[in-house]
């Protein structure tokens, strides 16, 4: 187990490195930089030379790369590009945010989404079965900018009775304002929930159909037993996968969420950081979102242990 | 009995609403006026021509500006002409009546243009009988939100579709009547709010796209810096409405006669907010930033004809020029030139607040907001009025209008035109707007020749001319454009054709007898055939979703393709972030769009289109005109000056180096109770601390 871990964290470290230097190389492709983005259509070529070494961007990209690095490792994030304003700070109450919007999403969503996948999985192909499988279909096609701009036409702008984004005045905080989460939680809970439990009720179907629940149905258990007991637990192992999975697909539908929503979270500090081209927030911001896919996936992996011996690593 | 009529009556309730308001309005905006006559029902149409040909007719097309009383006559006459209604007492339709005195009041103060007028009151009209959310808001907003985000999962269309016909008929009868009859419950709103001094205290709060940088010789314009700079800096001149330079943190100034050599009186008792008092050393040491050769402003090429900066006295500057230039005055009032104290370095300006302005630095957190508190020691007596500026950042549009019709936020500068359409059927919402000389353009790359061996222009190095370079084709395009239907289409009716030069008509060296360029397609066939084109050509024109760039973009493709001439257009969009390294200024797109925002005449033309100019974004080159553009800054008189842009005028409409196709007026959106707000022309001037709030 301890091997196991050790393997699975060094794998994770390779990995954060290597989508950070994904993410250097990309951003270093597409056209403009910070200074060039930050002076626009007025930028001259004096200014933008000029403000290009001001800002440290006439240095190689490599030696930009590095100098990155070598400060991340010793905890130092350093200042934003454009505002001159120290990322880490921005970062640690955006962080905050983005997790209370992604936790209150998953403990709506993902015990609703198991208990109304069975539910329907074991009732397959009555009038509700379809009706929750249609919703959900088209709850997972529409996008989220789709459906967070209807809910605030409808929630906002017609019945007022939410706020149409997230602005808080200053003393504010995301906690003392509930009614600001209501409409992000909502439109992420929508696709993640309808997901899950598609998930779960595909897989309560098979193995439904299966030789032992036959059996143990044949044998005279009652059906409530037969579903705890048998059905259960073989169901949920894929489905814990998807959740898990769905970690990473949540956040890239988060960045989109809290842009819409004005919401301070991570996701919108992503966004900017790209249309500004501010590489250190870029890389922070990216890099934090990435670790916490990847820890996810880790704790995916050590559950679906638990749940199944046969997997077991050591 | 009533159902069968109720559209019917509806319309006229909603005219007769309009005709009452309209006079309130305009009884309340100018002085004691008699009380509302018994109101008239015609038809919408008729009304709505009416009041069209009224004020068009009143108006030479040269002089777009209608006074609240010529209007007030033109829209009495017309209702004094019409019989009486079949349906007297019902009405007071409060909501309209807010509506359409939003948009007198507007008209009044702003001067709007008669286009302007008719398209406010026909959206009043439109806008009167529907509620709050309709098929087109849902439809505009969705649209938005799609083009905004990237992410291409459906198309725009799918959407739009989808929700248009989920949106069908969603406002029934009853609906409608539930309106009307809430209306004609809820007593008439209190007026007169135009006549009421003005109040200090309370909030305004902004939502803005994002912010950059603190140190004012960096703003940008699409970003919240330049409002920052005007509400924590002072300038050292600014335009006041009237499009006069106004003394500002310089009181009086002259020059020699020569224009060479300029002297300025700074103003006595302004004072920094540490307390220091702002002295010539101050404005010495703002213009060396600016013009230091390491210096990373974009205003530095703009004001690089100063020579020396000497300060005789604590009060007094004194710039020699080298070269005569009678535009001085005007270069001082761009924001990039917000004055800061003398020797506090760029890293200091980038990092905190050194400003003297109406309000200081509060909070500011560049991701989330910024918050800005009244300065009590300002220098301009009784201003400024709000106690508190607070900026939002808000990257999405459709959010910024959504949060501003609920009123989580009070003002929205530069709305995108299509929102118009759901603010304007808003009571709570005002739109403040202004012609203005900001225009979008479509540049054809002439030359690349007079640059070859500039390190300005490194990315035309070596290319080849475009198909641009061909004056006829140039002149084709001149000519197959319908201005009319770009101004109407691109700008949502309201633009103003524009007359492929930079000058703005309410420009003060704009040549009066310029003739009009109209769409001729005799005209636009025989250059096409000149540039040997006569089996038609196929143009690729690149864009970007910006500055309503697009929708030109695609209101020119239509435009020119259905005067089905042999033209053909290939739009393609790109990416707005990246658009002005990679594309704009840009061998691989000769033919492309841009935006401008207003610059009086001689800074518009010299940074556009002299030849060795860094923003000559058509790459043109004329001897003439650069000749030209000397002469008249180093000439005294005013009315050669003026004949020297005329001059100007002509050779721009002669070569058309780049189709100037639309002026677009300065707009911002606000609550109805942020009062003294009036649309500004000039660009990056917008004097918050004449802006105040009302309760309610």
């Amino acid at each position: 187990m301890a091997r196991f871990l050790i393997v699975r964290l060094s794998l994770i470290v390779v990995t954060l490195l290597a989508v950070s230097v994904a993410i250097f190389t990309l951003i270093e492709a597409v056209p403009g930089d910070a200074a060039s983005v930050m002076q626009g259509q007025q930028a001259t070529p004096d200014s933008l030379r000029n403000l290009r070494a001001q800002m440290g961007l006439d240095r190689p990209p490599h030696i930009r790369y590095l100098d990155w690095i070598w400060d991340a490792v010793r905890g130092d994030l350093g200042q934003s590009a454009k505002s001159n304003a120290s990322i880490s700070e921005i970062m640690g109450e955006r962080l905050a945010h983005s997790a209370l919007l992604a936790v209150l999403a998953f403990v709506i969503a993902v015990p609703l989404g198991l208990v109304m996948g069975v539910w329907v999985g074991t009732r397959a192909d009555t009038k509700m079965d379809r009706f929750l499988t249609m919703g959900g279909l088209v709850t997972i096609s529409l996008p989220e900018f789709v459906t967070g701009v209807v809910m605030i036409l409808i929630l906002s702008s017609t019945l007022g009775w939410l706020p149409s984004s997230s602005i808080m005045m200053p003393g504010e905080s995301v906690i003392g304002n509930p009614k600001v989460l209501v409409m992000p939680v909502l439109t992420v809970t929508g696709a993640l929930f309808a997901y899950i439990m598609r998930m779960a009720r595909a897989n309560v179907i098979e193995v439904m159909e299966s030789n032992y629940v036959r059996t143990a149905i044949l044998k005279g258990l009652p059906m409530r037993t037969v579903v705890v007991r048998h059905v259960l637990r073989n169901a949920l192992l894929p489905t814990i996968t998807v959740i898990a999975n769905n970690v990473g697909w949540m956040f890239g539908g988060l960045i989109i969420i809290e842009n819409l929503f004005a919401y301070p979270g991570m996701g919108s500090l992503l966004i900017q950081a790209i249309d500004t081209r501010d590489i250190r927030m870029l890389q922070s911001t990216a890099l934090i979102i990435a670790s916490v896919y990847a820890f996810s996936n880790l704790a995916a992996d050590l559950a679906y242990g638990a749940l199944n011996p046969r997997v077991r690593l050591s | 009995m009533k159902l069968p009529f109720c559209t019917f009556k509806l319309k006229h309730l909603a005219v007769f609403g309009l005709a009452i308001a309209l006079i309130v309005a305009l009884a309340c905006s100018s002085d004691p006026a008699p009380a509302p006559a018994p109101a008239p029902a015609i038809d919408e149409q008729q009304l709505r021509s009416i009041v069209a040909d009224a004020v068009t007719q009143a108006q030479p097309a040269q002089q777009p500006q209608v006074s609240a009383q010529e209007i007030q006559s033109m829209v009495q006459a017309a209702v004094g002409s019409v019989q009486m209604p079949d349906l007297p007492e019902q009405v007071s339709a409060s909501e309209i009546q807010a509506m359409v005195e939003s948009a007198v009041a507007g008209a009044a103060t702003e001067g709007a243009s008669p286009e302007q007028i008719q398209a406010m009151v026909e959206s009043a009209v439109m806008a009167a009988t529907a509620d709050a959310v309709t098929g087109a808001d849902v439809q505009s907003a969705i649209s938005m939100a799609v083009s905004e985000s990237q992410a291409g999962m459906m198309t725009t269309e799918d959407v739009q579709s989808a929700v248009m016909k989920a949106t069908e008929g969603q406002i029934t009868a009853e609906q409608v009547q539930a309106i009307v009859d809430r209306a004609v419950a809820t007593p008439e709103p209190a007026m007169g709010m135009m006549g009421d001094e003005p109040t200090q205290g309370g909030s305004i709060r902004f939502g803005m796209i994002a912010f950059n940088s603190l140190d004012p010789m960096l703003a940008g314009l699409a970003q919240a810096e330049a409002p920052y700079g005007e509400l924590t800096h002072d300038s050292i001149t600014m335009y006041w409405y009237d499009g006069e330079v106004t003394p500002w943190a310089v009181e009086s100034w002259s020059s020699t006669a020569d224009l060479s050599q300029y002297t300025f009186k700074v103003r006595e008792g302004i004072r920094f907010h540490s307390g220091d008092p702002v002295t010539s050393a101050d404005i010495k040491y703002t213009l060396d930033r600016i013009r230091h050769p390491d210096s990373p402003s974009p205003h530095r090429d703009n004001i690089n004809y100063i020579d020396t900066i000497t300060t005789p006295d604590d009060l007094t500057v004194v710039l020699d020029l080298g070269d005569p230039n009678a535009f001085l005055m005007g270069d001082m009032t761009d924001y990039h030139g917000r004055i800061v104290p003398n020797g506090v370095s760029s890293e200091e300006i980038a990092s905190a607040e050194y400003g003297s302005g109406p309000y200081t630095l509060g909070e500011h957190n560049p991701t989330v907001r910024t918050v800005m508190d009244r300065n009590p020691d300002y220098w301009r007596e009784g201003r400024p009025h709000a106690d508190q500026m607070v900026f939002f950042y808000m990257p999405e549009q459709v959010t910024r209008i959504e949060a501003l019709k609920t009123g989580a936020i009070d003002v929205v500068l530069s709305p995108a035109f299509e929102s118009l359409g759901a603010l304007a059927g808003n009571p709570d919402v005002r739109i403040a707007t202004t012609p203005s000389a900001g225009v979008v353009v479509i540049d054809m790359h002439t030359s690349y020749a007079h640059v070859q061996g500039n390190d300005d222009h490194a990315a035309v190095q070596g290319a080849n001319d475009s198909i641009f370079s061909n004056k006829n084709l140039r002149k084709a395009l001149q000519y197959a454009v319908d201005r009319d239907f770009v101004a109407e289409a691109a700008l949502f009716g309201r633009g103003s054709p524009a007359n492929d030069h930079p000058v703005g008509i309410n420009d003060q060296y704009y040549w009066d007898e310029q003739p009009i360029i109209k769409q001729d397609l005799m005209k636009a066939r025989e250059y096409l055939e000149a540039a040997g084109y006569g089996d038609g050509v196929e143009i690729n024109l690149d864009t970007s979703d910006f500055s309503q760039m697009l929708d030109t973009a695609e209101a020119f493709k239509e435009s020119v393709e259905a005067a089905d001439i042999g033209i053909s257009v290939n739009i393609t969009a790109h990416d707005s972030s990246a658009y002005w390294t990679a594309q704009w200024m840009n061998p691989c797109c000769p033919f492309v769009t841009s935006a401008w925002g207003a610059r009086p005449a001689n800074a518009a033309i010299s940074v556009q289109l002299r030849g060795s100019g860094v923003w000559n974004e058509s790459y043109y080159n004329n001897a003439r005109l650069d000749e030209l553009l000397d002469l008249a800054s180093s000439e005294a008189d005013f009315q050669t000056r003026k004949d020297y842009f005329q001059e100007m005028q002509e050779i721009l409409i002669e070569d058309v180096p780049v189709l100037y196709l639309a002026y677009t007026p300065v707009m911002y959106a606000h609550r109805a109770n942020i009062n003294g707000v009036q649309a500004h022309a000039a660009l990056a001037h917008w004097l918050f601390e004449e802006w105040w709030v009302s309760e309610n």
